[in-house]
């Protein structure tokens, strides 16, 4: 049979059945056994399978559980609600604070656990209430919340990163510190819209009425919380950057960190252990069975010259490679509206990396502006997933509207942050370089 | 049958609740040779193969259980609003589909197992052990898939009719 017209036929019956609301990765994963037995046979399945059986067997991707069990032991033991009451203390008093604070402890979360949903929901939990009590403006206290949750598939360690540079065929390692720069730029320009906002009118954030100060030696006290978070983050982060872990193996030590932490401040419980394995199966086995449909269809893909064709294409176009540039990324903040990230890296990185290359961009460079557009995709409504998490603990009296209306400003930063690291590649790739350098 | 469709989600359940425990296994495991490596410069040869045999089972046999919570990656536009028959007919076609592959699986990875078994088949690496128990996985997590989306298209009438 003639194999373009198998593939229109596979991607016509990808977004058909799509909608059914089936699992993603059975609906890729069937489509793709079908299309390989009609076009080459059924002995050619058996590549198929074998390609399962690696997968199975990836130390790469084993890094994943790892990670997300580490964010569950962080989160079950309550170290996050340590943190937040750090946080209250220094930042209680600046104009905004209780927001930026907000912001603060998502970018530290991020450090910690690469998982956007835990840092939106415990933010919901504890700094939500605490903002709207003081009178906060209540847009400005969720689009704070929102913005920052999702700083979690930049600053590494995160799971997106770990999918994205396997799926792209670079380091992890290159990744996760390509994420840290542009990660801490997103929370210093979400910091300092707050505070010019909140400078310029002071009614959406007010102060505490009686000054309270905290003596400083209280507030210094408080900082014991972050040590042994902050230690885990920089065991983690500090072990790849001078290239003595894998991370995987990173990651295996971050999970003892976490569990130091969980027994230091007294928290280890069998059930949160419990809970944590919960929650690590859950995703690992949704990341990871999408990951073998995905595998299987973008084989067929490849195999039937369909991503020469595309790359043949897009060289015929004899477009300006920004505009090229330009188009993928609109592909990508627009999947983004209804389709999770991990099925969009899968779907889209293997036919998009080797335009990135031909076109003479760096793949690391744009693994960071799609985790940008990703983080575009977690915050905007309809099916933005931070808006879903938040739902769930919005106090009586706020609509999701006015989650809508909060994250407008923190989208608009985004698009100016994604249109900086454009313009100026160097922001991204100097610290890997520095990396790599320092590894020769 | 409704009876039976409980069954196989509780057998599911069960499955799910014993393979997530593996995750503190592979965990130690790495950290086992971390430890070893590079504190006292002396690498196993078992160690992280051994964990990456395990990784296969813990997020193979997690999948048929996430089925039945609907913990996968899906699109739901239209099952999310649609109300009525419409939802019944999309519950249902969303079950099969899952049902078609988990067959798909069973049909070509047991043949590859089972020969992996005969032959007793091994990793040809420094520790080389037997590889059919972890391949044997496969079919079988796909045969768990089979019969629970069997148990949700039940699950799905029976909601209907109720």
């Amino acid at each position: 049979m003639e194999s373009s017209f198998v593939l229109v036929g596979m991607f016509a019956s990808l977004i058909v059945l799509m909608l059914s609301g089936a699992g993603l990765a059975f609906v890729l994963g069937g489509i793709a056994f079908l299309a390989t037995a009609t076009l080459w046979g059924p002995s050619a399945l058996i590549v198929t399978v074998l390609n399962t059986f690696e997968t199975m067997t990836s130390e790469a991707l084993m890094a994943i559980p790892l990670y997300v069990l580490m964010a569950a032991i962080l989160q079950k033991s309550r170290i996050i609600d340590d943190l937040y009451t750090a946080m209250e203390t220094w930042f209680g008093g600046v104009s905004g604070g209780l927001a930026i604070g907000t912001v603060v402890i998502c970018t530290i979360m991020a450090a910690m656990t690469g998982v956007v949903g835990a840092a939106v929901a415990a933010m919901g939990i504890l700094a939500l209430p605490s903002m709207l009590s003081r009178g906060y403006h209540p847009p400005l206290a969720l689009g704070a919340i929102c913005a920052g949750g999702t700083l979690g598939i930049l600053i590494p360690p995160s799971v997106v990163t770990i999918v994205y540079a396997i799926t792209a065929q670079i380091s992890i390692g290159q990744m996760f510190i390509a994420g840290i720069i542009p990660g801490l730029i997103l929370a210093v320009g979400y910091c300092s819209y707050i505070w010019l906002r909140v400078t310029l009118n002071p009614k959406l954030a007010p102060k505490p009425r009686e000054e309270t100060t905290i003596p400083l030696s209280q507030k210094i006290a408080s900082l014991r919380h972050l040590a042994l978070p902050a230690f885990v983050i920089l065991s983690v982060l500090g072990s790849i950057y001078a290239g003595i872990a894998t991370p995987t193996e990173a990651a295996a030590v971050a999970v003892l960190g976490a569990l130091l932490s969980a027994i230091f401040s007294g928290r280890l419980q069998l059930s949160s252990l419990n809970a944590a394995a919960t929650d690590t199966l859950r995703v690992t086995a949704m990341i990871l069975w999408i990951t073998l449909g995905a595998k299987a269809f973008i084989s067929v893909f490849v195999a039937t010259g369909g991503a020469d064709s595309v790359l043949s294409f897009v060289e015929s176009l004899n477009a300006s490679r920004y505009v090229v540039l330009l188009a993928m990324l609109l592909v990508l903040i627009f999947l983004g509206l209804f389709l999770d990230e991990i099925g969009i890296i899968l779907l889209c990185v293997p036919v998009f990396v080797p335009i990135i290359k031909t076109l003479g961009f760096d793949p690391l460079w744009f693994g960071v502006l799609f985790m940008v557009t990703a983080q575009m995709a977690y915050i905007t409504p309809p099916f933005g997933y931070t808006l879903f998490y938040l739902k769930g603990v919005l106090p009586n009296g706020i609509g999701i509207g006015q989650v809508y209306r909060g994250v407008i400003p923190f989208f608009l930063i985004q698009v100016v942050v994604l249109i900086l690291f454009v313009a100026f590649p160097e922001i991204v790739t100097w610290l890997p370089e520095q990396a790599a350098s320092r590894l020769k | 049958m409704l009876r039976a469709a409980q069954a196989i989600t509780t057998f599911n359940r069960w499955t799910f609740e014993t393979t997530k425990w593996l995750v503190y296994v592979i965990a130690a495991l790495m950290l086992f040779e971390v430890i070893s490596r590079y504190s006292f410069h002396n690498p196993t040869s078992w160690g992280p193969e051994l964990a990456t045999l395990l990784f296969g089972p813990f997020f193979l046999l997690g999948g048929p259980y996430l089925l039945h919570i609907g913990g996968h990656v899906a699109v739901d536009i239209l099952s999310a609003t649609a109300r009525g028959r419409l939802r019944t007919i999309l519950a249902v076609a969303a079950a099969l589909l899952a049902l078609i592959f988990g067959v798909i699986l069973v049909r070509f990875s047991l043949p590859l197992a089972w020969q992996a078994f005969e032959y007793g088949e091994t990793s040809y690496s420094a520790w080389n052990p037997v590889v059919w128990p972890a391949k044997m996985v496969l079919p079988l997590a796909g045969l768990l898939l089979i019969l629970q989306s069997l148990a949700e298209v039940v699950f799905a009438i029976k909601v209907r009719t109720a």
